[in-house]
């Protein structure tokens, strides 16, 4: 379970978060979408806890910056960085080690050959394409076996093979009930995913759907049903402003 | 400090992966051989220079060893300590990777644990400092082992326990918000401030002169400075032997060591400042990567642009040059920076030398030598033309190779002779040189530069990917060595045989001659997005 209430984030005058909320429960998928500067990183990041902010995040009912809560978290950052001077495969036996897991050599060899990195597993961190990265990026994470994982915007830069294997990755966590939030602006490539989705505009949550109410409906379509609105409202305001 | 063991394996596993990779990396390069054999050369040398150094400094001028070595541990503490205590008041003293940010922040390991890891490398600095400066206590100034020993020991010990704490105290601190810890910085300032206070006393009661500068380092006053004063007390006490003041001051010390320590222990931290840290390591890897091509660049400082416009009078590879005259307009101080105020004042300086009457006849020489000192001194800046080769639309532009590379690099050409103008006409107008000289002089500048720059992008596409920076600076200058050199043949001649004036014709012909021949096997640089290496 992740849930956010009232989550506040300022930067000097700017409120990029103002009064964030929201929940994905146990084995289900959120979306986190919105325009650019919607405020998506910023929430993606003080989930992470990567910033300060107002508000509380909570993952597992734990404060989401207690140990605890750490330990059953993964996060996929959008621009992965690789220590340079490490392996792929030292990547992951790093994580082994931070997380502090029993994971068998097995484990880690099945995890490397989902995602095709089994031959690349003894290159250098600066010797990896941004989309090998990408790859290393989501083993690190799913090693953890997490119950919460936080993927921003994870088929960028991966090739169709690496996109059909994560979504499918996707679904077995789903299936083992962890709570996945995934940004993303490839609705596309998260249609057939989504349990439940957020639309952020200007710091704020403007909408929210469950996929068993609105059935019928495409997530492409309501979201530009929902930003559209707010856009059009604007163009409004701008017209009658003139 | 509350971290758990499992969290030290953690790191000393980056640690040792991370070192091993790399030593295994560069042992596969030849150059590191060479790199090495040059460092250990240095390093001798540089270890056998001091000795004479401080005999000349110091035992000649009746200051006995414990003396001399107390007062060069006191200014290397004033260099180390202080400057380390107000970057972590400003929570930018420790550097994290990008890597750490993607890795380590968000993983189940305490946030004092990840501040140790990264205070572990400023902190190795500091051991070989020490450790060289344990090692020279014997060997420049004979003192007794067990003396330097335990200098070594508290060196490493309570010098790192405290600064780590307070480090930790700095960073982690969750209570204080940004205003407190903004008068923390100030406090800090002001702590510093003292020092200056009583060097201004001691100045005012002495005059200048190392004899004055001495008692300075050695004044009471300075060891009752709080943390920093207390360290340079204990080091008294070891090498000058017991006062009162050093004996309160190095016991204030270990009970400030011992107090930060507990504060740091108990100390809450959940990782708040990741925040900080993440957009240190942002500005630092920004600067980082400037540097590496050249550029000032100072972590956090950000250029800002006003609005200029400006009309292309030209296509093709032309167009490069009006979009950077574009950039540089868009600048505070258009073309000119820091290196330019560098040339004023040289150019000024000269002038007064000039005026006292030092120079007579050699005027013309003692510019051209300050130009070749500016010149080979100075790394190459690589200018916006090293940009121009990162931007893959600069290859799209349907023109020669030739053309790009002179367009890319015309404005660097402007600027030189700005810069020579600078440093020539001053002294020049004071001695009264005649014009032609001046001119001939601004245009020998003009081609020094133009030399350093093409032997800086001939280096880039031949050995860019086999050379570091150092080694490509080396290269550099081999290769400048080569046309100044033949430059200064041809002007020798010339001067001996005919005039000055034909002398430095010669020089400017020789050495644009050979300029010319560097930029079109440079100009391959432009050819395609790779270096020939």
């Amino acid at each position: 379970m992740l849930e956010i209430q009232g989550l506040t984030k300022v930067y000097g005058k700017y409120k990029a978060a103002d009064g964030v909320s929201f929940a994905v429960g146990n084995g289900e998928i959120g979306i986190l979408l919105g325009p650019n500067g919607a405020g998506k990183s910023t929430v993606i990041k003080s989930i992470a806890g990567l910033l300060r902010y107002q508000g509380k995040i909570s993952v597992k009912g734990m404060d989401a910056r207690s140990i605890g809560a750490k330990k059953a978290f993964a996060y996929v950052p959008e621009l992965p960085v690789m220590y340079e001077a490490l392996t792929v495969r030292e990547h992951i036996v790093f994580i082994v080690h931070a997380y502090h897991l029993k994971v068998t050599e097995d484990e880690i060899q099945k995890l490397l050959g989902r995602f095709e990195l089994l031959d690349k597993q003894d290159k250098l961190g600066n010797e990896l394409s941004k989309g090998m990265m990408q790859k290393v990026s989501i083993c690190c994470a799913l090693i953890i076996h997490p119950d919460v994982i936080l993927l921003d915007e994870p088929m960028v830069g991966l090739d169709p093979a690496a996109i059909k294997e994560l979504k499918q990755v996707i679904l077995e966590l789903k299936e083992e009930g962890a709570t996945i939030l995934i940004s993303t602006h490839m609705l596309e490539m998260v249609k057939e995913l989504w349990d439940i989705m957020f639309v952020l505009d200007k710091g704020h949550v403007i909408a929210s759907y469950r996929k068993s109410d609105v059935k019928e409906d495409d997530l492409e379509e309501l979201f530009f049903h929902v930003t559209d609105g707010e856009h059009g409202k604007e163009e409004e305001g701008r017209e009658r402003g003139n | 400090m509350g971290v758990k063991s499992a969290d030290y394996t953690t790191f000393l596993f980056l640690y040792r992966k991370i070192l091993k990779n790399r030593v295994k990396k560069a042992l596969h390069k030849p150059v590191t051989y060479v790199y090495l054999v040059i460092a250990v050369l240095y390093f001798v040398l540089i270890f056998g220079s001091f000795k004479i150094t401080f005999d000349v400094m110091f035992a000649e001028r009746g200051i006995d060893s414990a003396s001399a070595l107390t007062v060069v541990l006191t200014v290397i503490t004033f260099f180390l300590v202080p400057a380390n205590l107000i970057s972590y008041g400003k929570r930018k003293g420790l550097v994290f990777r990008q890597s750490d940010i993607h890795f380590l922040f968000p993983a189940p390991v305490n946030p004092k644990g990840v501040l140790l890891y990264a205070h572990v490398k400023t902190v190795l600095l500091g051991l070989l400092t020490y450790f060289v400066l344990s090692v020279g206590g014997v060997f420049w100034f004979g003192m007794p082992l067990w003396k330097m020993f335990l200098f070594f020991l508290i060196s490493c010990v309570a010098e790192n326990v405290l600064e780590a704490s307070m480090m930790v105290i700095c960073y982690g601190n969750e209570r204080f918000n940004r205003r407190q810890m903004l008068l923390f910085q100030i406090l800090i300032y002001a702590v510093m401030g003292i020092f200056v206070v009583i060097g201004i006393a001691v100045y005012i009661r002495e005059g200048a002169g190392l004899r004055a500068v001495v008692n300075y380092l050695h004044s009471p006053a300075i060891q009752m400075v709080p943390v920093v004063g207390w360290f340079i007390a204990l080091v008294h006490l070891l090498f000058m032997g017991p006062t009162t003041v050093n004996i309160i001051g190095s016991v204030l010390y270990f009970a400030a060591a011992v107090f930060f320590f507990l504060t740091a222990v108990r100390m809450k931290c959940t990782g708040e400042y990741y925040e900080d840290a993440i957009k240190f390591a942002e500005d630092y890897e920004e600067a980082r990567q400037k540097g590496k091509k050249g550029e000032v660049a100072i972590a956090g400082w950000k250029k800002k642009y006003g609005k200029a416009t400006v009309s292309y009078r030209g296509s093709y590879a032309k167009a490069l040059f009006y979009r950077q005259l574009l950039e540089y307009k868009k600048n505070r101080f258009f073309i000119f920076g820091f290196y330019t105020l560098l040339c004023l004042c040289a150019g000024i300086g000269l002038a007064v030398i000039g005026k006292r009457g030092d120079m007579g006849e050699m005027a013309p020489f003692v510019i051209l030598g300050a130009m070749a000192y500016l010149t080979f001194i100075f790394a190459a800046y690589s200018g916006k033309w090293g940009k121009e080769l990162a931007k893959p639309y600069t290859y799209l532009i349907p023109d020669s190779a030739f053309r790009k590379l002179w367009y890319a690099t015309l404005m660097e050409h402007i600027r030189a002779l700005a810069d020579g103008c600078l440093l020539t006409l001053p002294t020049g107008i004071v001695m009264g040189l005649p014009f032609l000289q001046m001119v001939l002089i601004i245009m020998v500048y003009v081609c020094l530069q133009a030399c350093k720059l093409y032997a800086e992008v001939m280096v880039e596409a031949f050995l860019g990917n086999i050379l570091g920076a150092v080694g490509k600076q080396f290269a550099r200058l081999f290769f400048e060595g080569i046309v100044i050199g033949f430059g200064i043949l041809g002007a020798a001649l010339g001067t001996i045989l005919f005039s000055l004036e034909v002398g430095l014709v010669l020089l400017v012909i020789v050495m644009a001659g050979m300029t010319a021949v560097m930029m079109i096997i440079a100009s391959i640089n432009f050819e395609r997005m790779e270096s020939v290496a």
